[in-house]
């Protein structure tokens, strides 16, 4: 009988077989040098176990050790072995190989690890354990990994949508907003594709416009740029979108050109409100005018209110003059206040600021009755002659005492507060002289209505054009007293008025701190005059001294309404 | 003291970096009084453009290191470029965002490379100060597989001592040869696990001590030298251990700056894509 012993080894890299035949019945197999097969492992008892032919087959038995026999994962003490079976023992496996029952046995010996390089495998390294480069985490599947993180998470965020809790939502598509939109478009909820109708594009003036159909900045503007040029969403520092530094302003105004090429029309070179802002400009267009021209408050010569209105200022604002006409003294607040918002003038209006000392009486025989204010003399003769018709027949037996030669009451306007002079009553009898009564009461009553310029009642305040060719009446120019003056600048009376309160507690010095000190309203005495600030009184305060706002925007739209608020004819039936 | 990257030529790049960040920062200033800066601006596009590229050179940095042939710098000062201009985008990355950070992916790209530039920084420091610690283990210490060759022979001669003996003997010679050798990867617990390297040799002579009564009389005089053998394994095994804690104290943070730069990078291209693709344009 013999044994075949086939070891398989590894000499300089290359996989070696190294066959040995041991003689005999049995063979001894241990760690001891004696054995036939000699395994090297210190588990494996110096006389670990035995395979010896007996009645015709091979037996393995085990020699009592401590770290046992196995045959197919069993421990066994002793056990027939046939082909194909492998035993285990310590590290090794020994694989049988049998041609037939009787037949040679062959062991094909592996050694499970190669642990400590024994049979000349290659030498396991105690190093690596320690290296990082031999972790199972290396660089490269970090990286791979940290990738499927990093991009896979927010991709999923974004397929999955938002996520709410309670009444807050996050959404996803803030992962890609480089910061938040402003409260005032909060309302289109992140659907982006609402402003950004095209990719690699940024939004255009198109996907504003349906909100926001805003006017151009000016006909003659060489360019106009889009609106994400000027306001820019997602910039998360809470500023409002209209909040524009002076730098977009100055990028066209530090040298405007216009689409024309003619030079512009007030300054070509505007850098900053003390660095070329020329002097302001009333918008000034009489009554007969078509076209709104602009006047430089500087320019004393040209710059008059065609306005058609007729006030003196002097005199409404002069107490002692006031007081010999037996009127309380008045001063700027009587008459100009400030609109619901604080900002500009509310409209003068006859009721309201004239009407208490300017009473239209048309005839001292109906006293505390006047004509409707705001209608052409055309558009009152009818009142009139209902009014004397009904008198006449009152008094159609009625005599009175002739009137007065040379009398001139008629003409004579009565100033607010005279005593009424008694008039003259018209004889009455018939209907001929009731119709004739009548037209006399009317024809005084218009007399004292229109005629003789400022002295009459209408003419007083407005002026009177003469009739035109087959009409008998007179026509009240209807005065255009502007809500704006400078329609391209905005304005706010009352926060003006709080930051200038401690110069002075006198409301009135305090208006005529502004409202040309150089003259003072209460001087003016024609109805000419404009009695506007000019530049030179902002920038006391506007300046790098003074302190206050030097921003375009504190007093400029871009996408201002421009001359379209100006000039709207005052309520003339008030 | 040899001159470290750091240091390299008298801190020029240093210097060179110490003043392009001032300037930035005060163009930045200057401009942030007339916009609210961002990315958007000519200022924030112009900071973004620069960072990019910044960007772009501390990653050809990886490839530069490894080509040994280049002649264009030499590789130190590539080294100190490299740190402190990976510093410096720490700032400009700011400045190109106006200092705006958010939940979203533009902000997660300069948290990546924050984490790229601090475990670099970190890196950096470590590469200056741990080298001189490894003077401890004496000039025949190199790194290399020395030390796994000097074990590996260690437990040859221990198993050979063993070869023939009693089962007992075998036993401690196993359990010797076990000792101390990890069974899996330990090179990240290494890390922040300061294993006990200090056992004395007082205390193994005394476990040897111990294991005597247990072998048979005939093998005493081979049990002195697997003790001499198994000493010899202890102070090797110590050696490697603190050896290779220090040496993977200057690589792990390589672990952090390698894989999140790459990552950094993707972001980054993913952070300019979006941005484009809902539309850029540039505003005063």
């Amino acid at each position: 009988m013999a044994f075949t012993i086939i070891r398989h080894n590894v000499l300089n890299d290359q996989a070696a077989t190294q066959q040995t035949q041991v003689d005999g019945n049995s063979l001894e197999i241990g760690r001891g040098t004696g054995n036939g097969l000699v395994l090297e492992d210190l588990h494996i008892a110096l006389r670990h176990a035995v395979i010896e032919y007996v009645d015709g087959r091979y037996v393995i038995k085990d020699l009592e050790t401590t770290s046992g026999t196995y045959v197919g994962h069993r421990s066994v003490r002793i056990r027939p072995l046939a082909h194909g079976d492998v035993v285990h023992i310590g590290n090794y496996n020994l694989r049988i190989g049998l041609a037939s029952r009787e037949g040679p046995l062959t062991i094909d010996v592996t050694r499970q690890t190669g642990d400590e390089g024994a049979d000349g495998r290659a030498a396991v390294s105690y190093l690596a354990r320690y290296r990082l480069s031999e972790s199972v985490w290396t660089k490269g599947r970090l990286t791979v990994w940290g990738l499927v993180l990093v991009l896979g998470v927010p991709v999923v965020l974004l397929l999955f949508g938002n996520i709410s809790w309670g009444k807050k939502t996050w959404r996803a598509t803030n992962l890609l907003a480089p910061g938040g939109v402003t409260q005032a478009h909060q309302f289109i909820g992140h659907d982006c594709a609402s402003c950004h109708t095209e990719t690699w594009k940024a939004p255009t003036t198109t996907s504003c416009t349906p909100c926001h159909p805003s006017p151009v900045h000016h006909a003659n503007q060489v360019s106009s740029p889009d609106c994400v040029s000027c306001h820019r969403e997602h910039r998360s520092d809470h500023k409002p979108l209209t909040k524009m530094g002076d730098h977009f302003c100055v990028s066209c105004h530090g040298d405007l050109q216009t689409d024309t090429g003619k030079p512009p029309q007030f300054a070509q070179h505007i850098r900053a409100f003390e660095d070329g802002h020329p002097e302001f400009s009333a918008a000034l267009k009489g009554p007969h005018e078509s076209k709104v021209t602009r006047v430089k408050l500087s320019d004393k010569a040209a710059l008059h209110d065609p306005g058609a209105m007729k006030l003196n200022h002097e005199l409404h604002l002069t107490p002692e003059r006031m007081k010999k006409l037996g009127f309380k003294p008045l001063a700027c607040a009587n008459c100009h206040r400030a609109d619901k918002q604080g900002a500009y003038m509310a409209p003068i209006t006859y009721t309201e600021h004239c009407a208490q000392c300017h009473p239209l009486e048309f005839d001292e025989r109906f006293p505390g009755q006047v004509v409707q204010h705001g209608k052409q003399p055309e558009g009152i003769q009818d009142f009139l002659k209902d009014n004397f018709t009904r008198r006449c027949l009152e008094r159609s037996v009625e005599q009175t005492a002739p009137p007065q030669e040379g009398s001139d009451a008629g003409t004579e306007r009565r100033r607010p507060g005279q005593a009424l002079a008694l008039p003259r009553e018209p004889q009455v009898a018939t209907a001929a002289s009731v119709l004739q009564c009548r037209d006399e009461g009317v024809r005084d009553a218009q007399k004292r209505l229109y005629a003789g310029g400022k002295q009459s009642v209408c003419g007083l305040c407005h002026t009177l054009q003469d009739p035109v060719a087959g009409a008998q009446l007179p026509t009240v120019v209807p005065p255009t007293i502007p809500e704006r003056w400078l329609p391209h600048g905005e304005f706010h009376h009352q926060v003006h008025m709080r930051a200038m309160k401690h110069r002075t507690a006198d409301n009135q010095a305090l208006c005529e701190s502004c409202h040309r000190p150089d003259l003072g309203a209460s001087k003016s005495t024609q109805t000419t005059d404009i009695l506007l600030p000019g530049i030179a009184s902002c920038q006391e305060c506007h300046s790098a001294s003074g302190g206050a706002s030097l921003q375009c925007v504190t007093c400029h739209r871009y996408h201002d309404e421009g001359m379209k608020s100006i000039r709207k004819p005052m309520q003339a039936a008030r | 003291m040899h001159e470290n990257f750091w240091a390299y030529r008298r801190y020029f790049w240093g210097k060179l970096t110490l003043v392009s960040t001032l300037v930035l920062v005060m163009v930045y200033i200057v401009s942030s009084q007339k916009t609210s800066p961002n990315g958007g601006t000519l200022v924030g596009l112009t900071y973004g453009i620069l960072s990019f590229l910044a960007i772009l050179l501390l990653m050809y940095y990886g490839k530069r290191k490894r080509s040994y042939t280049s002649k264009h710098w030499s590789l130190r000062a590539w080294l100190s470029f490299h740190v402190y201009i990976g510093i410096m985008t720490l700032i400009l990355v700011p400045l190109h965002a106006g200092f705006k950070f958010g939940f979203d992916i533009h902000t997660l790209a300069y948290v990546l490379l924050a984490i790229v530039v601090i475990s670099g920084i970190l890196g950096g420091i470590l590469y200056v100060l741990l080298p001189r610690r490894f003077n401890q283990f004496g000039e025949e210490v190199t790194y290399g597989n020395n030390s796994d060759e000097e074990l590996r022979r260690i437990i040859r001669q221990m198993r050979a001592l063993a070869a023939d003996k009693s089962q007992a003997f075998a036993d401690i010679c196993q359990a010797e040869i076990d000792h101390g050798v990890p069974k899996h990867h330990v090179g990240w617990s290494l890390l922040w696990n300061q294993r006990a390297t200090a056992a004395t040799l007082a205390s193994q002579i005394e476990e040897f001590e111990g294991y005597l009564a247990r072998i048979p009389d005939a093998e005493q005089s081979t049990f002195q030298n697997l003790a001499r053998l198994a000493t010899q394994k202890r102070e090797l095994e110590n050696r490697i251990t603190a050896q290779m804690r220090l040496q993977n104290l200057l690589e792990a943070w390589l672990y952090v700056h390698l894989p999140v730069s790459i990552i950094m990078l993707v972001v980054v291209i993913v952070h300019i894509l979006v941005v484009f693709y809902y539309g850029y344009v540039v505003s005063n």
